[in-house]
């Protein structure tokens, strides 16, 4: 007993220290807030299993496109023939680029200038793995999937104290890894079921609510563990809502959402955003992006093209759900790595490397197609498309220009003034010269390589 | 600049934890001291019943205590015994998972049934759903019945270490039941698997879950053919080497020379000393033509696994080989031509038998049996133990007898976070509650009585769904990722709900197990080392006396309050009382382990 006693007690001094010095730098970041942009909210959809950004948004007439995806390759004619958009930049010349038919809420955006385009896009590492490229992305740090936090972690801890009750909300049963360690983050399914059920008459106003008043006393979150902490913010949130009171949701007039849980998801957020609960940025998930087998059919129906117009639908409803919104409003979208050019043996296709990313929003420069499209002769591994734009220069760009944190050497660690060159995708200025001090924090950064996720320690106690 | 506790709250976990720390500094350093010393008590009991079983149930713990004169003694026993499930007499459980009945409706259908297709064989299972109007609800059927069981092993059985360790299977070899039809429909099969191989050799365990109907359907094996230009299907490959067998540790990604990789030794033996993704496409074309018997091209229709030599890609491979010299990439190791199965078996060998296997495996037995941040020296010791009995028929066994033999293993507590179900679980151990029994109707309403259903509903929404996480990773087994908002919120409503007819109906009779003749202090005190089996935070039993007083004396029985919102009437006590086991199950001392 004394052997793990002793080494508890060591755990807990050593990362009391680091704690200690993640404090001194988390005092760097507070003096570094932002001016502006404090309204602003951000919605991560992060589309997982890998989408194959060549159906979403195809080089349709490419011969090289066309002969390695075969049957795959989106039909010319007919129903589901691609939409054919502008790309309005010199480097899309090779081909035709046209979104997937089934996606003709999208086009309207793109052609009202709400909805900007980055392809060949990633994440700028040769991992073909789901796991370890979803870890780079979400932890902000390609080659390292030990980061104790996630990007949006930083941003939020580096752009100084959250106004709101709810700031962080992931629209699910629980928080992405963008999110790792930010104790401020709230994992919802649905507003209006967030709340106690127990003995009704010790669960009420009268009495002052018997029960959460013990509970409260249960989790101070002032413990060093990550329990006590989200048992502090789930008594918050449960009181917070209980304050704001949500009904049933009703979208506004004329908007449908699609059914099924990507729908639901982007409801939650629209009802938390009309809450006005000081949400500013939201983490949407969308599963079931991994199609190796029986991708498509050769008439353009089938799995995935239905998962993209269901995208397409989705987006297109959440954007106009929120009209009264949508001048402080940037969606993104991304998905781990893209598929192979090539289409396999059941007529699917395996992990790639390049992919699109989608912004939406009322400040975005939509109805352009941005970054180098370096075509499809010159590829990656001699398989997948290139990446020619670092995610982190897209989410970067917005962080800036639309949240107002100029942090970006400690949001992402690693990245450089050389690598992060803006493309225009946002109005809005910087807020000041980037920082490109890196997080110090060595919680954020290190970690023990048996534990994959953030440090945990035991329950300790009223402290 | 001040720190407000609101400010440090706002910036998130690490922050919170760090008022602790830059107060430490900036005063004395004994709150941080204070603060650690208040870890629940480890004891080889509270690890044996909260950490290798599903939580205190009274009856087993008496069995515990019977074993031997100390603790220790107690234990090593124990764990010997548990290593042994067989010998376990489990026939009580048994006969529950026999007297229960389960609910199916659907069009004109309205049933309650015996789990009768527990023991089916694919085939069997398989030519059940031939028809392809057959309702879902039938579908899936199967697959319904292997969550029911499992539910009521997890909360009745005496092979608890066992049925632990089921679920660590099930989770590392994770597929998703519902994914596909006809997976849910042979699942009963691929959960007899898991519990066949859960004590016994790695290499074997890994190809028969290879040839399942259902890892073949999940992972679209049974599809990968050698087809012209076009490559196979990578997903079954991919996942082979980097979750079940090497981890993504070992994942060197592109290499255009072999020659370039290192090799690591074991004894005699040498080894790439990692994979890379040629490994994973070379090793998809050794699985060509591994396949599903689906009636179709030729094949027979039993769902069984069928290997189709024309589909088989019979050229030479190259799959973590070793190079012969620095710079100098080896020579195709997988020869061209070979019978059968040669090569995927081949495969199966080559990434079973790796060190960096044995050392992921390793490392995940003792996180999920241990800590979230398990101690480097006991996963060396079980990492010997597994590379020596590689081929050794209890190897697995071999090698949780080393862990769990371990100190480290009896000595640390509270270092891992329950997860959903397993809290869920625990609760109904400790509370002896009956589970249910699915009613066609109730009241003449046949949309009611199907408990089950409500049971899995409540649960699912958690995050923690059996035999439901969509990706092959199974589900995470660290306190950060349950360590959030709805996961919390979901598992302490779930303790009320499912006593309810409306959520399960699950029968848990508090006030009878409850002598209120005693004082509050007292009941918490009794129903605190009910739940966690040691005696708790001394100011967290404060509290719950203090809740259970409400405004009373905690050194008296409890009484109904005058005025609301008890009136007078003793319901309300029994209420009161109910609240304050709900409240122990939401306390952060039940829900570590």
């Amino acid at each position: 007993m004394s052997v793990t006693r002793r080494e508890f007690l060591m755990g807990c001094s050593a990362a009391l220290a680091a704690l200690a010095a993640g404090q001194v730098s988390q005092l760097i970041f507070a003096d570094q807030v932002r001016a502006a942009g404090s309204d602003e909210m951000l919605v991560v959809v992060f589309l997982r299993g890998g989408c194959d950004g060549l159906s979403l948004l195809s080089p349709y007439d490419d011969p090289a496109y066309r002969q390695a995806r075969g049957e795959l390759a989106l039909p010319l004619t007919g129903a589901n023939a691609p939409l054919r958009i502008d790309p309005r930049n010199s480097s899309y010349s090779t081909s035709s680029f046209g979104l997937n038919g089934k996606m003709p809420q999208l086009k309207e955006l793109y052609d009202g200038g709400r909805l900007a385009l980055v392809h060949a896009c990633g994440l700028d590492d040769d991992t073909r793995s789901h796991f370890d490229a979803m870890d780079y992305i979400e932890r902000g740090t390609p080659g390292n999937k030990a980061t104790g936090s996630g990007w949006i972690t930083r941003h939020l801890q580096s752009s100084g104290e959250a106004a709101g009750l709810l700031p962080a909300l992931a629209s699910g049963s629980a928080t992405p890894a963008s999110l790792l360690g930010y104790g401020g983050a709230v994992a919802m399914n649905n507003p209006r079921s967030f709340g106690i059920s127990t003995y009704g008459r010790y669960n009420r106003a009268e009495e002052g609510y018997p029960v959460l008043k013990v509970l409260e006393g249960f989790y101070p979150g002032t413990g060093v563990n990550s329990l006590d902490v989200a048992g502090k913010r789930t008594i918050e949130t449960i009181k917070a809502i209980r304050a704001a009171n949500p009904g049933a949701y009703t979208p506004r007039s004329g908007v449908s959402y699609p059914t099924g849980s990507f729908g639901d998801a982007l409801q939650t957020v629209a009802q938390v955003v009309k809450l006005e609960q000081g949400l500013r940025i939201a983490t949407v998930d969308f599963g079931g992006w991994d199609t190796h087998e029986s991708q498509a059919q050769s008439d353009g129906n089938g799995y995935l093209p239905d998962r993209l117009g269901m995208l397409s639908q989705g987006l297109y409803a959440f954007y106009n759900d929120l009209v009264d919104y949508q001048g402080r409003l940037t969606v993104v979208v991304m998905s781990e790595f893209g598929r192979r050019l090539g289409r396999n043996a059941s007529n699917g296709t395996d992990h790639g490397h390049g992919n699109v990313m989608l912004v939406l929003g009322g400040a975005v420069n939509g109805g352009r197609v941005y970054g180098a499209w370096p075509g499809l002769q010159d590829l990656d591994q001699g398989q997948d498309l290139r990446i020619t734009t670092d995610f982190r220069v897209v989410l970067g760009e917005i962080i800036t220009r639309r949240l107002g944190n100029r942090n970006l050497g400690a949001i992402f660690p690693g990245l450089t003034a050389q690598i992060y060159q803006p493309l225009g995708l946002v109005n809005g200025a910087d807020p000041g010269p980037i920082s490109w001090a890196s997080a110090s924090d060595p919680l954020e950064i290190q970690q023990s390589p048996n534990l994959p996720r953030r440090l945990y320690l035991p329950m300790t106690g009223k402290c | 600049m001040t720190l407000t506790r609101r400010q440090l709250f706002g910036s998130g976990a690490a922050l919170a934890a760090s008022a602790v720390a830059a107060q430490t500094l900036l005063s004395a350093p004994e709150p941080a001291l204070a603060a650690c010393q208040a870890l629940p008590p480890a004891s080889p009991t509270s690890v044996a019943m909260n950490r290798l079983s599903n939580g205190m149930r009274a009856r087993d713990l008496a069995a515990f205590n019977a074993l031997g004169a100390t603790p220790d003694e107690r234990y090593e026993r124990w764990v010997e015994q548990q290593l042994d499930p067989a010998a376990i007499d489990d026939s009580e459980c048994e006969q529950r998972i026999a007297a229960t009945r389960l609910k199916i409706r659907y069009e004109t259908v309205n049933q309650v049934r015996p789990l009768d297709l527990l023991g089916a064989s694919t085939e069997q299972l398989w030519t059940r759903v031939s028809d392809s109007m057959l309702a879902w609800e039938e579908r899936i059927r199967p697959y319904n019945e292997v969550r029911v069981a499992t539910w009521i092993r997890a909360v009745y059985s005496r092979r608890q270490l066992f049925e632990v360790l089921v679920d660590f299977w099930h989770n590392h070899f994770n597929v998703r039941a519902t994914s596909e039809g006809n997976i849910a429909a042979t699942w009963p099969v691929y959960d007899r698997l898991i519990r066949t191989h859960a004590l016994g050799n790695f290499r074997t365990f890994t190809e028969e879950v290879g040839k399942s109907t259902a890892m073949m359907l999940y992972l679209d094996n049974a599809s990968n053919r050698a087809a012209g230009g076009e490559g196979g299907n990578e997903n079954y490959a991919r996942e082979l080497f980097e979750l079940h067998t090497l981890g993504s540790d070992n994942y060197l990604k592109f290499y255009d020379n072999r020659g370039l990789i290192e090799p690591v030794s074991y004894g005699e033996e040498r080894f790439p000393r990692g994979y890379i993704d040629d490994d994973v496409y070379e090793a998809s074309r050794c699985f060509t033509g591994w396949t599903i018997a689906n009636g179709r091209d030729g094949r027979p229709n039993t769902g069984e696994f069928v290997f189709k030599s024309d589909w088989h890609d019979t050229y030479p491979k190259t799959v973590l080989a070793v190079r012969p010299m620095e710079g100098i990439a080896p020579a195709p190791n997988i020869a061209p031509r070979q019978a059968g199965l040669a090569d995927g078996q081949q495969v199966f060998d080559l990434v079973c038998f790796h060190p960096g296997t044995a050392r992921h495996l390793c490392t995940r037995l003792a996180r999920r049996l241990i800590a979230d941040d398990p101690p480097r020296r006991v996963i060396d010791a079980a990492v010997e133990v597994w590379m020596a009995n590689r081929r050794a028929p209890d190897q697995i066994r071999q090698v949780l007898r080393t862990i769990l033999l371990a100190p480290e293993c009896r000595t640390t507590y509270g270092a891992k976070m329950r997860r959903p179900l397993e809290a869920i679980w625990a609760y109904l151990r400790a509370t002896e509650a009956q589970l249910p029994s699915d009613e066609e109707s109730v009241g003449g309403d046949a949309t009611r009585g199907g408990y089950w259903g409500s049971l899995f509903y409540n649960a699912d929404l958690t995050g923690h769904r059996l035999f439901g996480w969509d990706t092959p990773t199974g589900h995470p087994d660290t306190a950060s990722y349950w360590a959030n908002t709805n996961a919390l919120l979901v598992r302490w409503n779930n303790y009320y709900n499912m006593a309810q007819s409306w959520g399960g109906n699950v029968q848990i009779d508090i006030i009878g197990q409850t002598n209120l003749n005693e004082p509050c202090a007292q009941i918490v005190e009794r129903w605190a080392n009910r739940l966690c089996g040691f005696p708790i935070a001394s100011w967290i039993q404060r509290d719950l006396a203090t809740f259970l007083a409400f405004g009373g004396d905690v050194n008296a029985p409890p009484r109904p309050t005058s005025r609301a919102p008890d009136w007078g009437a003793i319901e309300g006590v029994h209420d009161r009382v109910r609240a304050m086991v709900h409240l122990l199950a939401m306390s952060p001392d039940f829900n570590l382990r």
